[in-house]
């Protein structure tokens, strides 16, 4: 299959979702969950063959445009299509359990919002990158504006504003870039980046981080993501923290490395990381609404991803991704069982929410909150020693402490949510959970503990996708059209 | 459940036992980290002590009602710790440290008594130890490029002296917390005393020795009592460091005493006993001497018999009378004798009063003292030793000793006999580790030697050497069943025919008339007094809560100043973002 199918496919389905809603609601859904399904297997595919793969159109690269994936986006991709599959099966339930929502309008902008969250990993090259940015950009204000409520629209107005402003700094990046080199082409633009006039590449690579960095939720361009968060559906937030964010996050460092800035700009990506997640683990401490403290607690993992991608590291990069890949599933894990508790109490209060009484949903928002915070035998775990690992490689003793001492001040209101949830002299209110979400959380909680005890499952393709990441050459041979 | 529990407990007995120290398992993680086990001598002596431990608090659970989530983790917990004392690799380590903070969480969360500020204050301390244990590691890891107790300490010479003094902060810090030092026991008392009644004993005996065994296996395994002693240098016969680290011990042993003898709950008066005697074994654990590291050894074994039996003891008095207050209670004398016989043997241990093992164990700790001659450390112990012979005396008589204070006390029947069971064991494990000093000596010697110290002579099972001359347990104990026999023939012959079990109201009284609401239980607040002695009154008042409670409020300030940050203005957003943009600009240029 080509790789083209991976836009293609989703953007079939979008457009063809009307004569699905006609042929009910079962077909709207079931084909949903197939497309995915889809998806996630020929990813599953994508693991046997040898990479990177290249699927051009129309003319060869450097010429034409063409979808390249390497180990890296290899990795992103298997993130993504989980994701989208782990959705897909949940909406289900949330249908079932929210008669007369318009369905339609939610399953065109999901698949549009994962064909583009695709497209922009895969592409190779920067101006096709810009649309799969915009495509994603737009699903992104529509899903987070779907609750046509007043917290929904405000959030879906505010996420439109800041992604104008995130494009038109993108754009003049993009323009800046072909007027210097005269070329969209990422591998071009890679080889001929260091020839820019110094003070013109500043200002790029300050468009681009600014344009990304707002997308990717850094300090302090941040400062519209938690209302984004509080407007949306919880479904919607596990998107947006497992697939959305991390697109741009995937974006912003293959640039990173592909322009060969990882040696100037380091620091102050790491600083910038830092900050990103002090600043966030502290405000979540003060929240009240549970969706507004996951928006924090989501900001500030994004910090630690930051501070240890940016080291240039195989240790620390390697470490990153797996945390990066675990906590993608422990927050859509706990993004998805705190949906079916806001659909049952009717708000997201912490203190309306802690009332509840369900085992299953104790056990796996516990497993969700010990892994996010790194703590054995769960997948967080690893991704955490394995950074820290790769700081003490380097030397970089204070990263370590920093690291250390804020996951205390995570751990304070991961706990105190604990606490709440087993506090005894609450009243609790059983809450039903429905057959779908049984099986789509135990998948998601056995998958923490699964990457947590055998971590050597999922190290093979964050390996793989580190290489990728430090070493393009093979990427950029590709997108050069060498030896094609 | 309890059955099949009990059953589960004995299997890693059988599965140490099987192995008699020939274990070794290693277990590929991922390409860099293999998980292995290897049973030494010092790991095989904290895992029998736990495992041990766990079965007969697993007896005496069959008297409550437990549910299955609850004993699985506490099956859980158990099996961290054997993880923990087998580990062979800092990973393996970590790994059963933080199983074990977050199995005896969940576990102590499901108390009745328990509340948010407590289950928090339990698992930030325990998470605190957890992260400043991991970066000592991450950080002897950028030296040795293993995780392996081995690599590490053959490469622990060679790092930078600065390292070498910041590792031994973070893990003795680590250890320091789970063991409850002064200063770092902000968790302890308040835990310890709300948990579950019967977990109690578990946190107390079992899981405050796991900071022990980090203790010596960082001193003595993976550093070595030889390199603290080149690094830091020698004082008198013991280490400078093993000066200091006596201070601290005796510090937290002295105010602890204090702090326990003013309490009204029993079980805080045990939880602050318990910070007290884990005082001595961290005072006595850096000498570095064979009868420092002996001392710290046996008193790690008494003492966590001695607390299996207390907790146990008070547990079940607590679920026989539903009060956990000593002005409460009182008088259970007549109404629970073999209770009280049990608790009498197991503060005799405490006290460190011959002929028990209490005394075997509080000998071998002044010993090492007088043999490295750090008289004031000495004194110091001697101090705190003789005044908690005034908690061991309130714990006795404020549970069983005057007037019940209240009805319903009177009808209090004999405590269940599966409370009964442990601590039989118990107190016969006292008095055979009190008999046989020797027998412990034989089982400590292979651990010196793992720790390339000289060995302590003993003479057959009953003797012990030391320092100042030989120990003779098993004489002692001979002298004192015959005395106690002949007195007790004495008490029987002039036993006058009054009726034990009175009704708390015949008793002389002049004037007032006392009624039903009145205490007659005199004695339950001694301890107050103290306050006028101007030394003590001065170690009572202070607290290391006021340090940690306006940590708490300054983060909560930072938080909220933060958090003002995020009010969500889009306007203000963008000018934000617009001036970032042009400020970094201007940098970047320039």
């Amino acid at each position: 299959m080509s790789l083209g199918y991976y836009f293609l496919l989703p953007v079939i389905f979008s457009f063809l979702t009307p004569y699905f809603k006609k042929l009910g609601s079962f077909t709207l859904r079931g084909s949903t969950i197939l497309l995915m399904l889809i998806l996630f297997l020929q990813t599953l595919a994508y693991t046997g063959v040898t990479l990177p793969q290249i699927s051009e159109f129309s003319l060869k690269p450097p010429l034409g445009i063409a979808f390249i994936l390497d180990g890296y986006s290899l990795l992103f991709l298997l993130i993504f299509t989980f994701s989208a599959l782990i959705v897909s099966f949940y909406m289900v339930w949330f249908f079932k359990a929210n008669k007369g929502r318009d369905e339609a309008r939610f399953y065109v902008f999901f698949n549009m919002l994962i064909a583009g969250s695709i497209g922009m990993i895969l592409s190779c090259d920067i101006f096709n990158l810009y649309i799969f940015f915009e495509i994603t950009g737009i699903c992104s204000y529509a899903l987070s504006a779907y609750n046509k409520d007043k917290l929904g629209l405000e959030s879906g107005i505010k996420y439109l504003i800041i992604g104008l402003i995130a494009s038109i700094f993108i754009v003049f990046a993009i323009m800046l870039i072909y007027l210097q080199i005269g070329t969209v082409n990422l591998g071009l633009i890679a080889q001929r980046f260091g020839q820019i006039d110094p003070k013109i590449s500043v200002l790029i690579v300050l468009m681009l981080f600014i344009g990304f960095g707002t997308k990717a939720e850094l300090f302090p361009m941040n400062f519209w993501a938690p209302d984004i968060y509080q407007g949306s559906m919880a479904s919607v937030n596990g998107l947006f923290s497992s697939v959305v964010a991390k697109a741009y996050l995937f974006v912003f460092f293959h640039l990173f490395y592909l322009f060969g800035l990882n040696s100037k700009y380091m620091l102050f990506v790491m600083v910038i990381g830092a900050i990103t997640f002090l600043v966030s683990e502290f405000t979540a401490l003060n929240q009240t609404n549970i969706k507004r403290l996951f928006a924090y607690s989501t900001l500030g993992q994004l910090g630690i991803l930051f501070m240890a991608l940016s080291t240039n590291s195989s240790a620390t990069v390697s470490g990153a991704l797996f945390h990066l890949t675990s906590h993608s599933i422990s927050k859509l894990l706990i993004f998805l069982a705190l949906g079916i508790l806001i659909h049952k109490f009717k708000s997201a209060k912490i203190d309306i929410l802690g009332n509840f009484k369900s085992g299953f949903l104790t056990i796996v928002l516990a497993i969700g909150f010990l892994s996010i915070l790194g703590i054995p035998p769960f997948s967080g775990f690893v991704g955490k020693i394995l950074i820290l690992k790769g700081f003490a490689l380097t030397q970089n003793y204070a990263a370590i402490a920093f690291i250390l001492l804020v996951s205390i001040v995570e751990a304070v209101y991961f706990f105190r949510l604990t606490a709440m949830m087993l506090d005894k002299k609450r009243t609790k209110i059983s809450v039903p959970i429905g057959f779908a979400n049984y099986v789509v959380l135990s998948v998601l909680a056995v998958l923490i503990v699964l990457f947590g005890v055998y971590p050597s499952l999922l190290t093979h393709y964050t390996d793989l996708a580190t290489n990728a990441l430090l070493h393009p050459t093979n990427y950029l041979n590709y997108a050069l059209g060498v030896g094609l | 459940m309890n059955s099949i529990f009990l059953l589960l407990n004995l299997l890693p007995i059988l599965f140490l036992y099987q192995f008699e120290g020939a274990l070794h398992v290693s277990l590929p993680l991922t390409n860099e980290f293999t998980l292995s086990l290897i049973q030494t001598p010092l790991g095989s002596f904290f895992a029998y002590l736990s495992l041990i431990s766990f079965l007969l608090v697993t007896i005496a659970q069959k008297s409550k009602k437990l549910s299955f989530s609850y004993y699985a983790l506490q099956f859980l917990l158990s099996l961290a710790m054997l993880a923990i004392v087998l580990a062979g690799d800092f990973i393996t380590f970590f790994i059963g440290w933080e199983i074990m903070t977050w199995s005896s969480y969940f576990i102590i969360s499901k108390s009745n008594n328990m509340n948010i500020k407590s289950l928090q204050k339990y698992i930030l301390f325990s998470l605190a130890s957890a992260f400043s244990l991991i970066a000592g590691i991450v950080i002897a890891y950028s030296f040795a490029n293993s995780f392996d107790f081995v690599a590490i300490s053959n490469s622990f010479e060679s790092m930078p002296f600065n390292i070498k003094v910041a590792l031994i902060v973070l893990f003795s810090l680590s250890f320091f917390t789970k063991a409850g030092v002064i200063g770092l026991h902000y968790w302890v008392v308040d835990t310890y005393s709300k948990a579950p009644d019967l977990f109690s004993s578990i946190l107390s005996a079992v899981m405050s020795k796991m900071g022990i065994y980090g203790l010596f296996l960082i001193y003595g395994n993976i550093i070595g009592y030889h390199e603290l002693k080149i690094m830091f240098g020698t004082m008198l016969n013991g280490t400078d460091f093993g000066y200091v680290l006596a201070w601290i011990g005796v510090a937290t042993s002295i105010i602890a005493t204090f702090k326990a003898i003013t309490q009204d709950e029993v079980k805080k008066l045990l939880a602050y006993s318990s910070i007290a005697q884990l005082g001595y074994i961290v005072a006595v654990i850096g000498f570095g001497t064979s009868y420092g590291v002996a001392g710290a050894m046996y008193h790690t074994l008494i003492h966590t018999i001695i607390k299996l039996l207390l907790f146990i003891n008070v547990a079940a008095i607590v679920a026989q009378t539903g009060k956990n207050k000593f002005s409460e209670l009182g008088g259970l004398i007549y109404r629970t004798p073999v209770s009280f016989v049990m608790l009498l043997i197991g503060i005799i241990g405490l006290a460190g009063m011959p002929p028990l093992g209490g005394f075997a164990s509080k000998f071998m700790m002044y010993n090492a003292a007088i043999d490295t001659k750090f008289a004031l450390i000495l004194i110091g112990m001697l101090f705190s030793g003789a005044a908690s012979f005034l908690y061991c005396y309130k714990l006795v008589y404020g549970i069983y000793l005057g007037h019940p204070t209240s009805k319903s006390l009177e009808s209090t029947k004999e405590v269940s006999i599966h409370y009964l069971i442990p601590q039989i064991i118990l107190a016969l494990l006292l008095v055979l580790t009190g008999a046989f000093p020797g027998a412990f000596i034989k089982v400590i010697n292979p651990i010196l030697k793992e720790f390339s110290l000289s060995t302590i002579g003993y003479d057959g099972l009953g003797v012990m050497q030391s320092a100042v001359g030989n120990f003779n347990g098993f004489f002692i104990i001979s002298a004192f069943v015959v005395i106690f026999l002949l007195i007790l023939l004495l008490i029987w012959r002039i036993k006058s025919k009054a009726k034990n079990n009175l009704n708390r109201f015949d008793i002389s009284y002049c004037g007032e008339v006392p009624t039903a609401d009145t205490s007659l239980h005199y004695g339950y607040g001694f301890g107050t007094e103290l306050y006028r002695i101007k030394f003590v009154n001065a170690i009572l008042k202070r607290s290391s809560s006021h340090f940690y409670e306006s940590l708490a409020t300054q983060t909560k300030k930072t938080s909220e100043l933060f958090s003002r940050m995020y009010y969500g203005n889009i306007h203000n957003t963008m000018i934000i973002i617009l001036l970032f943009f042009s400020a970094l600009f201007f940098l970047g240029v320039n």
